[in-house]
């Protein structure tokens, strides 16, 4: 299928029935990819984006699962901080960008901070609904032994919520991208977010199109390495 | 006497109301007896065993077992819930231990337990495997043993067989009494199934609609001998059945 895409898509820009100037093609591309990396400035834009993806997704994923245990621990805390959370969750996190600008400068923190504000408050939400909807016999079972709150989680609540952890991160895989190129279209001088607008800006479609490629590429490499990461977890731990 | 309950109250506190589930239940239990505990439905028969197994609080009344009021969760007292509730991310043998992981007590001498248990009641070929491979028969055993392991001296059984089919139910409820006799313990089973308490007790009790009061206790010394099966056949049976029946007072409109 994508191979007919591709070989479509180089028919018919170079029959000229669609304008290769505004939608490029296939060798085009792979052109613009050459020139970038003979110049040395592939590798710096992918690895730029891809620190900041990383980053953004491990402080994302790692502060949302703990900031979800710390609710879980606490019904207290999770009544009063719920509705903020839901709120927040709401609320459009571009709209942020200009004040991570301001208040971190326009570098990568603004860029992480951007990511965060995308993946955080999803995390919190999806990983605290998993652990409140923890069997309750199950917890009976636990108390009736003894258990305390500790073992509760450690022998139920966090086994039992193992596939649906392993779901949140393939989602913040996605949304991490989201938001390390958005918090690039806004701030940076380097990385795939920032060729993309750099490309438009001087219409150069070729490397708009390169880039959403190469972005394309490490979207799947990432989502590949969460999907064998679920693979170990299930045979591992028996989910269903 | 092994355990002792006086003049026991439950009251729930709802937003709207409070709701008296247990009121003024008096009975006691003798070591190595298999009591059950009949009563129609919503009776409070499973808010009696959560308050005997240290989860509630009675709001009036006292429990004592061997002469030691109860106050908590005790390590004396297991509980067998209506589902086995095995764990799909550990294998038969983990399930077993899990009660000894929390209490601390997996050392050499229990583990050692855990396999004499497993490879007397038909489940040591698949200690290693994962719980979703037993039969339904299997799983339960797996949940007695897990709660036999931690050595508790009387044991409280929520309707465990409810969830099985008829034929499966009948065999495995006296297999699951036979270990109980076999391991000396002291049971109390609630169970919608007369018949089935007629055939797995020494002794019955009768708990009335709600607020539940016991309002009559049948000791079952005349079918002592006699193995569970065989029990149906028994002239007293039919009468024994009727007049727990009748007790229960049960109508469908």
């Amino acid at each position: 299928m994508l191979v007919l895409f591709i070989a479509l898509w180089e028919i018919l820009t170079a029959q000229r029935v669609i304008d290769p100037f505004i939608f490029s093609s296939p060798s085009r591309v792979l052109k613009t990819l050459s020139n970038l990396s003979e110049n040395g400035e592939l590798w710096k834009h992918i690895s730029t984006s891809l620190i900041e993806t990383v980053s953004g997704f491990s402080i994302g994923t790692a502060s949302g699962i703990l900031i979800a245990v710390i609710l879980w621990w606490s019904p207290f805390l999770s009544g009063v901080l719920e509705p903020h959370l839901i709120v927040l969750n709401a609320l459009p996190k571009t709209a942020l960008g200009p004040i991570f600008i301001v208040c971190m400068g326009a570098g990568t923190g603004s860029i992480i901070a951007m990511t965060l504000a995308i993946s955080l408050i999803v995390t919190i939400l999806n990983v605290l609904n998993g652990f409140l909807q923890t069997d309750m016999e199950k917890v009976r079972l636990l108390r009736i032994f003894g258990a305390g709150k500790v073992q509760i989680f450690t022998k139920l609540v966090l086994p039992a919520n193992l596939s649906a952890i392993v779901n949140v991160m393939k989602v913040n895989i996605g949304l991490s991208w989201v938001g390390v190129i958005t918090g690039e279209f806004l701030v940076s001088k380097a990385g795939l977010g920032y060729l993309i607008v750099y490309g438009s800006q001087v219409f150069k479609m070729d490397l708009v199109m390169a880039s959403v490629l190469i972005l394309a590429v490490f979207a799947l490499i990432m989502h590949l390495a969460i999907v064998m990461l679920e693979h170990f977890v299930r045979r591992h731990f028996d989910l269903k | 006497m092994l355990l002792e309950v006086k003049d026991v109250g439950f009251v729930y506190q709802t937003p709207e109301r409070e709701k008296e589930a247990l009121k003024d239940v008096s009975f006691t239990i003798g070591q190595g007896e298999f009591v059950s505990l009949v009563g129609p439905s919503g009776c409070g028969k499973s808010t009696l065993l959560a308050v005997l197994a240290g989860l509630d609080r009675p709001t009036s009344g006292v429990i004592r077992l061997e002469g030691q009021e109860l106050l908590s969760v005790s390590p004396a007292i297991g509980y067998m819930l209506q589902k086995d509730h095995l764990f799909p991310w550990r294998s038969v043998r983990a399930n077993i231990e899990l009660g000894l992981e929390i209490q601390k007590k997996k050392d050499y001498a229990h583990i050692k337990a855990a396999e004499r248990l497993m490879k007397c009641y038909g489940l040591w070929e698949v200690a290693d495997m994962p719980p979703g491979q037993l039969s339904g028969g299997m799983r339960q055993r797996c949940a007695l043993i897990r709660t036999l392991i931690t050595d508790p001296e009387f044991l409280l059984l929520d309707e465990p067989f409810s969830a099985l089919d008829y034929q499966t139910r009948k065999a495995v409820s006296v297999d699951i009494r036979s270990i109980i006799k076999q391991e000396k313990k002291t049971a109390l089973l609630v169970t919608h199934d007369i018949s089935e308490s007629i055939m797995l007790s020494d002794k019955i009790m009768v708990m009335s609609h709600a607020p539940g009061r016991i309002i009559a206790i049948h000791d079952l010394s005349v079918f002592r001998d006699i193995p569970p099966m065989e029990r149906m056949e028994h002239t007293e049976y039919q009468s024994l059945l009727k007049q727990i029946w009748k007790e229960l007072d049960i109508h469908y409109t």
